[in-house]
């Protein structure tokens, strides 16, 4: 295999190993709450068993050897040696990070800490009683690809058939490897070697397949194989040896001999013919023809009468139809999931938002000249397959959020213990979906969240007995779609925010004035102010007092909005607002003077007119009268410097941001227009004011103004001009 | 590449690890040799590694032999390369096509022949 191919398959390996030690994690907190549980056991079993063999399959050896270690107990514990305990389950959830370590130290990350790795492994060793038998086998598995496969075989043993016992059960197993098998690093020679370990066995290869020299692809597999082998040690191992090849090869494992009484009686193994029909090498029916030289058996059996023309029929209907099902569930089986690297979606999502801009152009185009008919159906059906395609590229980003969910289980496990609470965590609706890139862009503000939670609302458990509570606090991670949003909520039944400090630590921090009249809500806000803190200490976890600020900054990145209720002595929630996706939003077009600019919809709540009478009637301030509210706005055309002629009738576009309103002047308000948004270069990005940038049907560039900014500045203003 | 081949007067002699990386290059080396002969021999007595892959090639050289009309045989095997032909269920008491039976490569008697070969 060429360095580049290596290189695929190890980043893919890496992949599925943190994969792998997700599920393991998780695999082994379930086992804490019941240590006997054998498919739980089992479960952790084969997932460390696939880390080892992968790990050394591509050349991770140091991973295939740590992993060994805790595979090797887990093998004493499945064999029912010895017990699990809480211990080995402290010692395999540290070794899990360990691997994690590992492989990012592999990709180039910091190195390893060979202390820590050994610390483990010494912790690991203590539970293995004095077995030399079961290391030799380890040992030879664990080996890496280096070494000579004619070296094992120069080990090989001759066909022995003495000491079998009735315990021993005789398999034949067809091994059909997909022709990628050597593309994908795979070695038969060393799987066939892992088969004859397990016990007395006879291999054949089928050759007929290979083409001559002038038509071979010489890194294909042509090759497929039958093995009978006689072990005492079960289907599983069997199926052990092929567990990474088992999603591409056909893999059919028969048992040919159970040991069981009534068959060892009869020395005499099947006949040939029956041999045939049973591997499917001959149909069966003409195999009858060849030993009786009679039609099919279906006819005889319809001439002699022994059987009706329709139950044949129908018996022979029967047979086809479960032979398909049984084939199309196969295929479906098959077709599951396939792996993309994330940067070729990426790659569609753009084609697809500037085919949207396009396509919006020849929608504007078509319908200038409405009497093009065909042009205009033809716009029409352009519009409706791409806003398919929009949907579609965009959901193929979402990902559920419950892997997100599964990750914090064990935050709030490590957490709880660090911090003497005793926590349960509960998820709902881990089914929903978001986009890739807002998850990942979710995790850090959530862990701080939670750390919050329980360092700050879950109480001791005799604190929580005490006022009547259950020792165990609660937290629930929510999420559910609204609309064009999805909400995420962070609800705990802890003490709940003491509105008292927070209102003498903002005092104190010049947030509000002592005099100042706030509602319990806006009081409650404030914790997301920079630098507030109530903690009294300064815990490892958290109290400095920058959390939620970064966290209120990083929801707001997102272009979502974040939240906390809370009841004294009952409990918080934080609830998180995101929009479902980035690259795409609602927006309002509007222009001043010949400048285009596009507001988010989603913060827009009505127009207003602006004539000469409201400005009079706001004794020339910059306030519009809505309803009763007088609303302070700014004039876009003032606040991004335009020099022409204001005109008669302006338009104020309402738009609101948590509890706040403001008015943007505009001259005229053109309409909703969906928005592919691009980011601004980096010359234009800090220009404060502007979030970004599309392009308009024609062309045109269109300004994507930033609402949260507009609104502090208003804000500014009006208090400056007060002052 | 992790071998070497050298022919010398209708002998291909193989040295090093046969394996499925160089597997273009060793195929390209059975091709020339098998165009250049009317009887050639299989020399493996140097080959210290041999893989599947390379197994295949080998059939395969028969194979094209046999339709260019010459013939070509398996000459000396290292104990690995018998091992692992052994080994690796490669060992056939008939050929895979009729016509080809008594002259298969891997018909016991001969690859038993060829590791006696070896050892000398």
């Amino acid at each position: 295999m060429s360095g580049d191919k290596q290189d695929r398959y190890r980043n893919t390996y890496r992949e599925e190993a943190a994969e792998l030690l997700a599920e393991l994690e998780s695999s082994l907190m379930e086992l804490e709450h019941d240590l006997q549980d054998m498919d739980i056991i089992s479960r952790v079993f084969r997932a460390l068993h696939t880390i080892k063999g992968s790990g050394s399959m591509f050349g991770f050896d140091d991973v295939a050897e740590f992993a060994h270690d805790v595979e090797n107990v887990f093998e004493l514990i499945r064999n029912k040696k010895i017990d699990a305990s809480q211990e080995i389950i402290d010692l395999s959830l540290k070794s899990c990070d360990h691997i994690a370590a590992m492989l990012t130290a592999a990709e180039g990350g910091e190195p390893v800490d060979a202390d820590a790795g050994e610390a483990i492994r010494k912790g690991l060793a203590r539970f293995i009683p004095e077995e030399p038998a079961i290391k030799p086998v380890q040992k030879a598995q664990a080996a890496s690809p280096q070494k000579s496969q004619a070296e094992i075989f120069a080990q090989d043993e001759p066909f022995a058939t003495e000491g079998i016992t009735c315990a021993d059960v005789t398999y034949r197993i067809t091994f059909h490897p997909s022709p990628e098998l050597f593309r994908q690093g795979i070695r038969p020679l060393l799987m066939i070697d892992d088969l004859k370990r397990l016990g007395p066995s006879y291999v054949f290869a089928h050759t007929t397949d290979i083409p001559a020299l002038d038509e071979i692809e010489p890194e294909t597999c042509y090759t497929h194989w039958d093995v009978i082998l006689t072990t005492s040690k079960g289907i599983e191992s069997i199926k052990d040896i092929f567990m990474f090849v088992e999603d591409d090869s056909d893999i059919r494992i028969d048992v040919l001999d159970d040991g069981s009484d009534d068959m060892a009686d009869n020395t005499e193994y099947k006949k040939l013919g029956e041999i045939l029909v049973d591997r499917g090498d001959i149909d069966a029916g003409e195999f009858e023809n060849v030993l009786n030289g009679r039609r099919r058996i279906g006819e005889f059996l319809i001439e002699s009468g022994l059987a009706r023309v329709r139950s044949v029929e129908s018996a022979l209907g029967e047979q086809r139809h479960v032979q398909k099902i049984r084939k199309e569930r196969k295929l479906i089986d098959q077709a599951a999931t396939i792996r993309v690297p994330s940067i070729k979606l990426d790659r569609l999502v753009d084609l697809v938002g500037e085919l949207v801009t396009v396509q919006a152009r020849l929608s504007q185009i078509s319908n200038s000249r409405k009497r093009d008919t065909e042009l205009l159906s033809i716009a029409e059906e352009v519009e409706r397959l791409s806003s398919e395609l929009h949907d579609n590229t965009l959901s193929i980003r979402m990902v559920p959020i419950g892997t997100t969910f599964s990750k914090f289980r064990r935050l709030v496990r490590d957490l709880s213990q660090d911090l003497g609470r005793r926590v349960n965590l509960q998820t709902q609706g881990a089914e929903t979906e978001l986009d890739k890139t807002v998850i990942e862009r979710l995790n850090d503000p959530l862990v701080h969240l939670i750390r919050n939670c329980i360092d700050h609302g879950i109480e001791p458990p005799d604190v929580r007995e005490a006022s009547g509570k259950a020792r165990e606090g609660i937290i629930t991670l929510s999420a559910s779609h609204a609309g064009a949003e999805v909400h995420i909520k962070i609800i705990d039944d802890g003490a709940g925010l003491d509105l008292d400090t927070v209102r003498a630590k903002a005092v104190s921090q010049g947030l509000i004035g002592p005099e100042d009249e706030t509602t319990d809500h806006e009081l409650m806000q404030l914790i997301f102010a920079p630098g507030f803190s109530t903690a009294k200490k300064v815990t490892d976890v958290s109290g400095r007092g920058v959390g939620m600020d970064v966290v209120k900054r990083s929801i707001e990145a997102l272009r979502g909005t974040v939240d906390v209720q809370s009841v004294r002595g009952a409990g918080t929630t934080i609830t998180l607002k995101i929009p479902l996706t980035l690259a795409i939003i609602e927006g309002l077009l509007v222009k001043v003077q010949s400048n285009y600019f596009i507001l988010p919809l989603s913060v827009v709540e009505e127009c207003v007119e602006l004539g000469a009478k409201e400005i009079r009637q706001a004794h020339q301030r910059h306030l519009v009268n809505v309803r009763g509210d007088m609303v302070p706005y700014i004039r876009l055309r003032e606040r991004f410097g335009f020099n022409g002629e204001r005109p008669e009738m302006e338009q104020v576009v309402i738009i609101k941001a948590d509890a706040s309103r403001i008015g943007v002047a505009v001259d005229h308000v053109i309409g909703e227009h969906q928005t592919v948004i691009k980011s601004l270069s980096r010359i234009y990005k800090n220009i404060r004011g502007v979030s970004g940038a599309t392009i308009l049907g024609d062309g045109t560039v269109a300004l994507i103004l930033d609402t949260l900014r507009l609104i502090e500045e208003a804000e500014m203003d009006e208090l400056n001009s007060l002052a | 590449m992790n071998f070497s081949s050298k022919v010398n007067d209708g002998t291909i002699a193989f040295d090093g690890g046969l394996a499925v990386e160089d597997s273009a290059e060793i195929r390209q080396a059975l091709m020339e040799f098998v165009n250049s002969v009317d009887a050639g021999v299989i020399d493996l007595s140097k080959v210290s590694d041999i893989d599947v892959a390379s197994l295949q090639l080998l059939c395969s050289a028969h194979k094209y032999a046999l339709k260019k009309g010459r013939a070509l045989r398996l000459g000396a095997m290292s104990e690995f390369v018998s091992a692992a032909v052994k080994a690796s269920g490669f060992v056939h008491s008939r050929g895979c096509m009729r016509e080809m039976d008594e002259k298969c490569f891997w018909l016991p008697q001969k690859v038993a022949a060829a590791a006696r070969e070896g050892r000398q």
